[in-house]
């Protein structure tokens, strides 16, 4: 596994952004064999365009009642960001943010208390049951709740 | 369209919400006509994983995955039965996981058997999942491929 200096995140974030881009790490302190130290260059080269971007995912252990707290984001080591970048290109949860601040107040939410709906959430086993399709239009009235067998 | 993202949006922040009170884990997902081809199979199982892994930090079958795609000529992305495997285990190490597609027929229909598919693998081999589709055309219709998990079942109209 590659090894790189992940004690220092902030610091970090300012070296990458700072002119002296091009200087080298401070071997002695990182204790850097050779070849790492290669690798590792390489690295915070690729990872200098994509550092800043927060990565940010539901943490499902954040909930005070306020859903714009749902989300915590924050910088991950670039490693980190490169295997959740290289599972898939897709952000859906800043899409899911997108689509949350164009939202119609109102709309569709018959659907949370719909006795289908409540029944597919709380079943403690999701065996044979485990699927809820809501087919058509909700904001249209051509609507249907189907739970799968 | 707009309306089943306001009804998908709701949903996942609805139990989103109740998540954090159950540790359970929540992955949502819109499908659309413009990302048709980013949006592929590999893809869409690789945003799901995504979404449910990070609370502990990577895990390690994730890393390395990701090491051994890495070491392969000009790096390899992610294979689909790789993130079936991963995707069990990480669901697996969860109380409860619920997956939901918006607008799942806006993907390339190509993609679309084997996406279903894949979920009613995973719905199957991982009875901790429940999965909320919603599809803009009726469940019948989207063809030979609900077959796969369309039997029985119930309508509810809405008032």
């Amino acid at each position: 596994m590659l090894v790189a200096p992940q004690q220092a995140s902030s610091p970090r974030f300012l070296q990458l952004c700072s002119p002296n881009i091009h200087k080298l790490p401070d071997t002695s302190t990182n204790h850097y064999a050779a070849s790492a130290f290669k690798q590792h260059f390489k690295q915070e080269i690729m990872a200098q365009t994509s550092l800043m971007q927060s990565v940010s995912f539901g943490n499902s252990n954040t909930n005070c009642g306020n859903i714009s707290t749902n989300f915590n984001t924050f910088n991950l080591s670039d490693e980190d960001a490169r295997i959740l970048r290289w599972l898939s290109p897709l952000e859906p949860n800043n899409r899911h943010q997108g689509v949350r601040t164009e939202r119609f107040d109102g709309v569709g939410e018959w659907l949370l208390e719909k006795r289908e709906f409540r029944e597919w959430r709380g079943s403690e086993d999701g065996a044979g049951r485990g699927i809820l399709l809501c087919s058509g239009d909700p904001g249209v009235g051509k609507t249907y709740l189907r739970q799968v067998e | 369209m707009l309306t089943t993202r306001n009804t998908s949006s709701l949903v996942i922040d609805s139990l989103r919400d109740q998540a954090g009170k159950d540790n359970a884990a929540v992955a949502g997902l819109y499908c659309d006509f413009l990302l048709q081809k980013e949006q592929t199979i590999t893809n869409v199982m690789g945003a799901i994983l995504k979404q449910l892994v990070g609370r502990g930090g990577i895990p390690n079958y994730l890393r390395e995955a990701f090491q051994k795609g890495q070491q392969e000529f000009g790096g390899r992305g992610p294979q689909l039965v790789d993130l079936m495997g991963m995707l069990q285990t990480e669901i697996a190490s969860l109380p409860q996981v619920f997956i939901c597609l918006d607008a799942l027929d806006e993907c390339l229909q190509k993609y679309l058997p084997e996406l279903l598919e894949s979920l009613g693998d995973i719905v199957r081999e991982c009875p901790r999942t429940k999965v909320f589709l919603t599809p803009h055309r009726e469940a019948p219709r989207l063809g030979r491929c609900s077959k796969i998990f369309l039997q029985g079942g119930r309508y509810t109209h809405q008032p």
